[in-house]
């Protein structure tokens, strides 16, 4: 018993610890983050701006919403092009808002605007940005799409109000 | 023979009944505080922001000076001595296929393309080349000098990025933006043989998608 209790007071040891150091890490990325902003947006322009990581993309619909869609979904999207399919699950629901923009820019072109996709990579995003590229290649459509690197402790302030 | 009667200690059974409730809740605990972190993906409007111009929306006419920046070093590709070799070569009538240079820690081959119009560029580049980026003076003085050797209002700098180097990449696009120069990137994933490749006039596939660099 004493045996127990001894191994169970280290475990305790252990996990208070663990928290320690878990608090002590957040603190030290929390000192270390700093807030990115686009600025300089040429006149007409209205940026979409989409995060890419290495576990996927990070963008807000149309709403605001934010959303994220994974890197492995988008695998399956390019076989279903391939068949003359319509993308559906996350993947088609990241389509959907691209296809969006693209239409959008038809009503826009009135008021001499666009709308233009920004992708800030991180710096072991590039596949992902490269996959949306594609997307856009893909479909032929009529979209700007820019890149910009981020950190990954950078925070992308996003402007709510620039639709 | 009296058979001796086994008593179970009720207070053990407490200590490991607490302890392991103890433990599950100092988890959770870590679980929020990692989970809180992870969720943290935008920040609040009042937090401080770097400003990030963007990026170029449109394809520069002027000519391009391509850079590079891998292995937290800077590294201006051997470019103009490669033409100029290729040019005194010429001259002698001598036909120029392809030729190779070592250059500041840059491997350059250049071969002219099947369609006789164009050269094909491949650079490697070497640790040991190029200029480190941690002396930002020194990066800033030798960026002072090629901004001087290829004036912004007529070339354009393309710089070829490795995820190491996209902290400095910005400072630098910063830098040259500031004054007055145009600024494009292309960021590479992965180490491959040829670090960067090129052809002057030949079909860039690339330029069809990236309609804004």
């Amino acid at each position: 018993m004493p045996f127990l209790s001894i191994m169970l007071g280290l475990m305790s040891v252990m996990a208070l610890v663990t928290l320690h150091t878990a608090i002590q890490e957040r603190q030290r990325l929390a000192e270390k983050q700093v807030g990115v902003e686009l600025t300089g947006v040429p006149v007409g322009f209205v940026p979409h701006e989409m995060r890419c990581k290495a576990a996927g993309v990070e963008w807000r619909d149309l709403k605001g919403v934010g959303q994220f869609t994974p890197y492995g979904a988008l695998q399956p999207l390019f076989i279903e092009l391939l068949r003359g399919e319509q993308p559906g699950g996350e993947a088609g629901r990241l389509i959907d808002y691209l296809k969006a923009c693209v239409l959008a820019n038809r009503q826009l072109s009135f008021d001499n605007k666009q709308n233009t996709v920004i992708l800030w990579i991180e710096p072991d995003g590039l596949a992902t940005s490269r996959v949306i590229s594609h997307i856009v290649n893909s479909y032929g459509w009529p979209l700007r799409v820019g890149m910009l690197p981020v950190g990954t402790n950078e925070l992308i302030h996003y402007d709510a109000t620039k639709d | 023979m009296m058979r001796q009667k086994t008593e179970i200690d009720l207070g053990a059974l407490v200590d490991i009944i607490s302890n392991v409730a103890g433990m599950m809740i100092l988890m959770a605990c870590i679980a929020v505080v990692v989970r809180s972190k992870t969720m943290d993906s935008e920040a609040p409007a009042t937090a401080p922001r770097k400003p990030i111009s963007y990026p170029m929306s449109y394809i520069s006419e002027k000519r391009s000076l391509t850079l590079c920046m891998k292995y937290d070093r800077l590294y201006e590709l051997p470019e103009k001595e490669a033409l100029t070799e290729i040019s005194e070569r010429a001259a002698k009538g001598t036909p120029v296929q392809w030729i190779q240079l070592h250059r500041n820690g840059v491997e350059a081959i250049v071969e002219t393309t099947p369609t006789l119009t164009g050269f094909r560029f491949s650079y490697i580049l070497y640790p040991e080349g190029g200029l480190s980026l941690a002396d930002k003076g020194e990066v800033a003085d030798a960026m002072r000098g090629i901004m001087r050797r290829y004036p912004p209002d007529q070339f354009f700098y393309d710089i070829h990025t490795w995820p190491d180097c996209f902290s400095a990449f910005r400072d630098l696009r910063q830098f040259i933006q500031e004054r007055g120069g145009e600024v494009g990137w292309n960021p590479h994933a992965d180490d491959r043989e040829v670090d960067v490749s090129y052809s002057v006039r030949e079909y860039n596939e690339d330029m069809s998608t990236i309609k804004a660099q």
